[in-house]
């Protein structure tokens, strides 16, 4: 094998190592700053200031999944569910039984495009009020996130897809971070971790609403990023974008063992195996479970970590 | 007991390094959770397994989060060893959270010295290091009232006076939170002020603060606004306040928490 060839399948293997090792240390100093103050996370709403969010809920397919993002501590926040009661009836009902739900007048806001609110419904009980259901037309995601935002009342926008749960103490940690950038604009506080998004209200809103590209069109003087974990189950990505992403990386890797010889070859193989073990580790610092879509997964949010990905709900 | 979601039995005499960690971790749990403890009746116990010197060995041979952890619990471990220059040393380091930790255990242990000790921190408090403030005032261990707080140039003791005005609803305060609003140069000290005003549920629509509001960014009037309606302000209150473009949105968003549009056959009998 050329020495050029192999030096350069050596600088490249060695980049990827790094970054990921420094991504791993990363996140797991993270985590474990994360447990070390989340006992004093739920005493502190008071002192936090007004740093709240509204979580806009798609994609909602059981009742068990509100409970769940329902429960944590913070008391700053609200859970928006937009949903179809044409489709999804029984579903509808249930919530709205369940939750002693009250149909109340939709806010009418020309601050974000999306189809008309059917109708818009709110607990009587206290105990739930912070939890709104609203009835539109299934659409695209985005446009029953968007209409979610306009009824918003927080001035943080965390936008989940389907079968998206928050890990313990998310809302807190969200907030906490909120009130550490009080002294500097921020649009997007983005996670490395698991690739969640959290935005401000107003800059939404100036931007026309959320979009694919809205991570994109956001300037990155106004933008936080931080390693903290938020969603308990790993994000899918969509097929089309693992296989738009694995198989260049495949054919890359394929070249530079023909080209190098049976020597690149191990020392690819000696990189992919150093990358599984530092991905296994920080999955199990996330408590996730450490299947093969989830390592998957892990690797192709490595990636987006030198570039802004765009912005997408399961 | 229970210690880091692990079971630790506790021996009459916690000979190994582990013990005496579980031990001294677990009179911390305890205390955090206990009004008005009195540290002195710990002495006998830390002076007779020589608690406060095995934790201050520790916390000179671990580095990072480890040794944050063993400062902070030297706030619950009484001792008669010189423990203040160590912690006002690590007062002054560069992480953040080793700092706190420091300051957190220099008023549990020394609160006559409270107010001194915070207004020479030299890093600037953030809310979640003020909450940890105001737990040791609810625990009874600080003694520091709020007028002087509330009057002071420094930054730090300003925003824990509004914290504690805020957390003990003390609403006689309305005038002093007033005159920050109107008098104070700090952004952050001004909004924490009306923060609190909103929380107190104290009327904002005074000459001065809205000649001072109208000098805030727009997109803070826009939350500031949001926030007054989440905290029950009428739109009558709010109109004192902000022109009727901000409240457009504040205006529907009442409404739809006022009227029931529909009558359900369960839900309303």
């Amino acid at each position: 094998m050329a020495p050029y060839s192999q030096y350069l399948i050596i600088a490249v293997s060695a980049i990827v190592l790094i970054a990921i090792t420094l991504r791993t240390i990363r996140i797991a100093r993270t985590i474990r700053l994360q447990r070390y103050i989340a006992s004093d996370a739920p005493g502190c709403h008071h002192t936090l200031g007004s740093a709240g969010c509204s979580i806009l809920c798609h994609g909602i397919d059981n009742i068990e999944d509100i409970q769940h993002l329902l429960s944590d501590e913070h008391c700053h926040y609200e859970v928006i569910i937009s949903l179809d009661a044409d489709t999804r009836p029984k579903l509808f009902d249930e919530i709205i039984t369940r939750y002693k739900m009250i149909r109340v007048e939709a806010p009418d806001s020309s601050e974000f495009r999306h189809k008309a609110i059917r109708r818009l419904y709110r607990s009587r009980q206290r105990c739930f009020r912070r939890l709104v259901l609203l009835d539109k037309a299934e659409d695209s995601p985005y446009d029953d996130i968007n209409a979610a935002a306009a009824v918003s009342s927080y001035d943080y926008l965390l936008p989940i897809g389907r079968g998206t749960l928050l890990r313990q103490g998310a809302v807190s940690s969200l907030a906490i971070i909120i009130s550490e950038c009080r002294h500097k604009p921020i649009d997007i506080v983005y996670s490395h971790a698991d690739g969640s998004m959290l935005f401000r209200r107003d800059a939404v809103a100036s931007l026309g609403g959320f979009s694919a590209d809205i991570h994109r069109r956001i300037a990155h003087s106004r933008r936080q990023t931080t390693y903290i974990p938020i969603f308990e189950n790993f994000r899918p990505l969509p097929r089309e974008y693992i296989i738009r992403t694995i198989t260049p990386a495949l054919l890359l890797t394929t070249a530079a063992i023909i080209i190098g010889g049976y020597q690149a070859a191990l020392i690819v193989l000696a990189t992919m195996l150093a990358t599984l073990a530092a991905i296994r580790h920080t999955l199990l610092l996330t408590d996730e479970k450490c299947s093969l879509t989830a390592i998957v997964c892990h690797i192709l949010h490595i990636r987006l970590f030198f570039y802004p990905r765009n912005f997408f709900l399961s | 007991m229970l210690c880091n979601e692990e079971f630790s039995p506790i021996t009459p005499s916690p000979d190994t390094r582990r013990h005496r960690i579980t031990l001294i971790e677990a009179l911390h749990i305890v205390l955090s959770h206990t009004y008005g403890a009195d540290l002195n009746i710990l002495h006998e116990l830390v002076c007779r397994y020589d608690l406060d010197g095995f934790l201050l060995r520790q916390i000179r041979h671990s580095r990072g989060l480890r040794q944050t952890h063993f400062i902070l619990l030297l706030s619950t471990t009484p001792s008669n060893k010189p423990v203040i220059p160590l912690l006002n040393r690590y007062c002054h380091s560069k992480n953040c959270e080793k700092s706190v930790a420091a300051l957190i255990a220099i008023l549990a242990l020394r609160p006559s010295t409270a107010i001194s000790a915070i207004a020479l921190f030299p890093h600037r408090l953030r809310a979640l290091d003020i909450s940890r403030i105001i737990t040791l005032l609810r625990r009874g261990i600080l003694p520091i009232a709020y007028e002087p707080l509330l009057t002071s140039d420094n930054t730090n003791l300003r925003m824990l006076g509004l914290a504690i005005v805020r957390n003990f609803g003390i609403e006689i305060a309305d005038k002093e939170l007033q005159n920050i609003v109107v008098a104070s140069s700090d952004e952050m000290v001004v909004r924490e002020a009306l923060h609190t005003l909103s929380v107190l549920g104290r009327p904002l629509g005074r000459a001065k603060i809205r000649i001072r509001l109208s000098t805030m960014e727009a997109s803070y009037r826009r939350e500031l606004c949001r926030h007054l309606t989440r905290e029950g302000y009428s739109l009558a209150a709010l109109r004192t306040i902000f022109s009727p473009a901000e409240i457009a949105h504040s205006a529907t968003l009442l409404k739809s928490y006022k009227r029931n549009l529909e009558w359900h056959p369960t839900l309303n009998t």
